[in-house]
């Protein structure tokens, strides 16, 4: 057998048997016969007729696919919706909305000069529109 | 000198990496003909290595391939590995989906193969002995890889003939490295008994 014609760099545990055929496959490895001369010319012409594969930029799509308007029309009707839903399910109560000094007056005005068409029993009892809170 | 010798190996090795990695680059810019240059430096370590799982049929459209899918998933490939690496990939599967389609008929193929290449050979040297017996192993030695599972012969392949670590063949075939070890063990096993049954003695 000829010496091998590479030089060898073995990990410590692989042992004499091990050594001598890794240099008999070394020294008969099979011979791959020649590329065709025009093989490379072929691969090239064939590389520039096809695109690289490009990852999608996620990130960039979303930005372009939701503009803000359009976003935070959305998180508003989200919102409301929440909103809705949560006094639906736990407060069993119409939302409030802000009532300012004056309006609550005239309120209370128009509350006592129909007054006399509300209910006598209801009006027995102490109520915050009674007559008497506003002499 | 194993170690000087082993030392200058990895920095060459390390340098062609950065050096490739540069490469791909500027092919992502679009340079395109920058892709030759790295065809030149792989394709005869792809050649070899699909010669070597797949036999000689079609030997030129497969390295097309590996160079193909190399170039479309080139975006794909992560600047911190190794580009040969990465290469060895490709071309570990361009051998899967090769055994699949033509499992049949490789043996085939590689007996007409072994005839022309006796028949090419120019006997009238006057070593044609050494010659003859040279062919005569080379052809023991492929018959000897193609008799092995693709999986054992692909894992004896890499790293017996091609020098692969252990651990960049587990990264290529997507195995654990113990898994590795086992398969060259079982494949050492099976390679030397087939020698040794052709009157080989190792």
């Amino acid at each position: 057998m000829n010496k091998p014609n590479f030089e060898p760099n073995f990990d410590n545990d692989r042992d004499f048997d091990d050594l001598k055929l890794m240099t008999f496959l070394k020294q008969n490895q099979p011979i791959s016969p020649p590329a065709s001369t025009n093989l490379q010319a072929k691969v090239m012409a064939e590389l520039a007729s096809t695109a690289i594969a490009r990852p999608l930029n996620i990130k960039r799509l979303e930005v372009k696919k939701i503009p803000k308007k359009i976003g935070s029309i959305g998180a508003a009707i989200v919102t409301t919706l929440s909103l809705l839903t949560f006094n639906q399910l736990f407060n069993h109560r119409p939302i409030q909305t802000a009532v300012n000094d004056a309006e609550t007056i005239k309120l209370e005005k128009s509350l006592i000069s129909n007054w006399h068409l509300s209910d006598e029993e209801f009006t027995s009892s102490y109520s915050v529109f009674s007559n008497s809170n506003y002499e | 000198m194993v170690s000087v010798v082993s030392a200058k190996s990895k920095l060459e090795s390390e340098s062609q990496s950065e050096s490739d990695n540069y490469l791909v680059g500027m092919c992502l810019k679009g340079h395109t003909h920058i892709f030759s240059q790295l065809y030149e430096r792989h394709q005869q370590k792809v050649r070899s290595t699909l010669y070597q799982l797949c036999g000689g049929d079609g030997l030129d459209d497969l390295v097309q391939d590996v160079f193909i899918r190399a170039w479309k998933g080139l975006a794909k490939f992560r600047q911190t590995a190794q580009f040969s690496t990465w290469l060895y990939r490709i071309t570990w599967n361009v051998a899967c989906d090769r055994r699949r389609n033509y499992a049949k008929d490789r043996s085939r193929h590689v007996e007409v193969e072994d005839l022309t290449q006796v028949a090419d050979l120019n006997l009238a040297g006057a070593d044609k002995t050494s010659e003859l017996s040279k062919i005569h192993y080379r052809d023991l030695v492929q018959r000897g890889l193609l008799n092995l599972s693709l999986e054992h012969r692909s894992v004896l392949v890499m790293h017996d003939l091609e020098e692969l670590s252990q651990k960049e063949i587990a990264e290529i075939i997507d195995i654990p490295i113990g898994t590795v070890k086992s398969r060259l063990f079982h494949a050492r096993a099976a390679l030397r008994k087939f020698l040794e049954s052709q009157g080989v003695e190792i």
